[in-house]
């Protein structure tokens, strides 16, 4: 899939052109919904980013200039942003009456994305990681992208995300030392 | 010694050094497809004739090896169709009153239980908030420049009359 197509989809899809946004769809969705689930670790919130992820395509399409950005890296772009946003929403906070915080009784929704403990394990350390760091290494390693395309989506050098990566993988590295010397 | 490839990128043609194809593995793994292009090929060099570059990329490897066991989220069949009807529509120009009513048609595709009165509630009590905020909270206290909600840095072009609503 080149840019170059992508731009012309985009032109066609910012006229109504239904064809054009299902090849939009096709191309795209399942690479935005995996990378939100690598994430966030939890497929339901990954599917929501997708969606509004693409809400926001639709809405960008008649602005969209070809030649510009690639389609991929606007799309990794808006959706780890929409990523982090709710990364940071779920961390706790403290009570404002100092008083203790109900127990959170709902499932963790880390188990019901990885189904065997080493995944659950990987999953765990992956989610501790910085954020840049965890985006760096799934946008890297899973999604497959350059690290010059990488940079492009975190808005960063592409020094900057190879020390994102190697920091990353060092901690990932210590803390899943069992499982890599099984 | 350097050449370039399509991109104009300079590929590294001279060997690299045990430690730079250290470093390479820390970032990017065992995986040759995923080090730099301009330094695939002197790094697989490497790879070749030293026996010490080699354990390095088998326990590199290890950690891919467990990168690799992170399940893939799909999304589910009706996304796509939800997509589909909330995509653009053909026809000229559309004016604020038909923009307000594509936004409607999306958000009843996106969430089709929703009461059609609550999204002109939500946006006005999301923007009287606004204005309630942005009124009586000193600058530094609401964080004014600064994007703490990353999403938003896309902007929509909802640019409603005065007194039109979204229904």
């Amino acid at each position: 899939m080149t840019q170059s197509e992508d731009d012309a989809l985009m032109q066609r899809a910012s006229a109504g052109d239904r064809a054009a946004c299902g090849m939009l769809v096709q191309r795209h969705l399942r690479p935005v919904t995996a990378f939100a689930g690598r994430l966030l670790s939890d497929r339901d919130d990954a599917e929501e980013v997708a969606q509004e992820t693409f809400l926001r395509l639709w809405t960008e399409a008649p602005r969209w200039r070809p030649g510009g950005a690639k389609l991929s890296t606007w799309l990794f772009r808006v959706a780890h942003n929409l990523a982090i946003d709710r990364i940071r929403r779920r961390r706790p906070t403290t009570p404002l009456d100092g008083g203790i915080d109900p127990v959170d009784t709902r499932p963790d929704p880390a188990q019901a994305y990885a189904a065997d403990e080493t995944a659950r394990r990987v999953a765990a350390a992956l989610a501790d990681l910085p954020e840049r760091q965890r985006a760096a290494i799934v946008l890297c390693h899973h999604q497959g992208l350059s690290n010059a395309d990488a940079a492009a989506v975190l808005g960063v050098g592409v020094e900057a995300v190879e020390s994102l990566l190697a920091r990353g993988r060092r901690t990932l590295r210590r803390r899943l030392a069992d499982e890599a010397d099984a | 010694m350097t050449g370039s490839n399509g991109n104009g990128e300079r590929i590294v043609r001279q060997p690299i050094s045990i430690d730079r194809f250290r470093t390479l593995l820390d970032a990017y793994g065992a995986a040759a497809e995923r080090w730099p292009e301009v330094e695939r090929a002197a790094a697989l060099a490497l790879v070749a004739e030293s026996a010490e570059a080699r354990t390095l990329m088998d326990d590199a490897r290890k950690l891919d090896d467990l990168l690799d066991s992170l399940p893939v989220a799909e999304p589910s069949p009706d996304l796509t169709e939800r997509l589909l009807a909330a995509a653009p529509v053909a026809g000229p120009a559309p004016s604020a009153r038909q923009r307000s009513s594509w936004i409607r048609r999306s958000i009843g595709a996106l969430w089709p239980e929703l009461p059609a009165w609550r999204p002109a509630a939500a946006l006005a009590a999301a923007l009287a908030c606004g204005l309630v905020t942005g009124a009586f909270l000193p600058a530094e206290e609401i964080g004014l420049g600064q994007q703490t909600d990353l999403s938003a840095f896309v902007l929509f072009d909802f640019d409603l009359e005065v007194g039109e609503t979204l229904l």
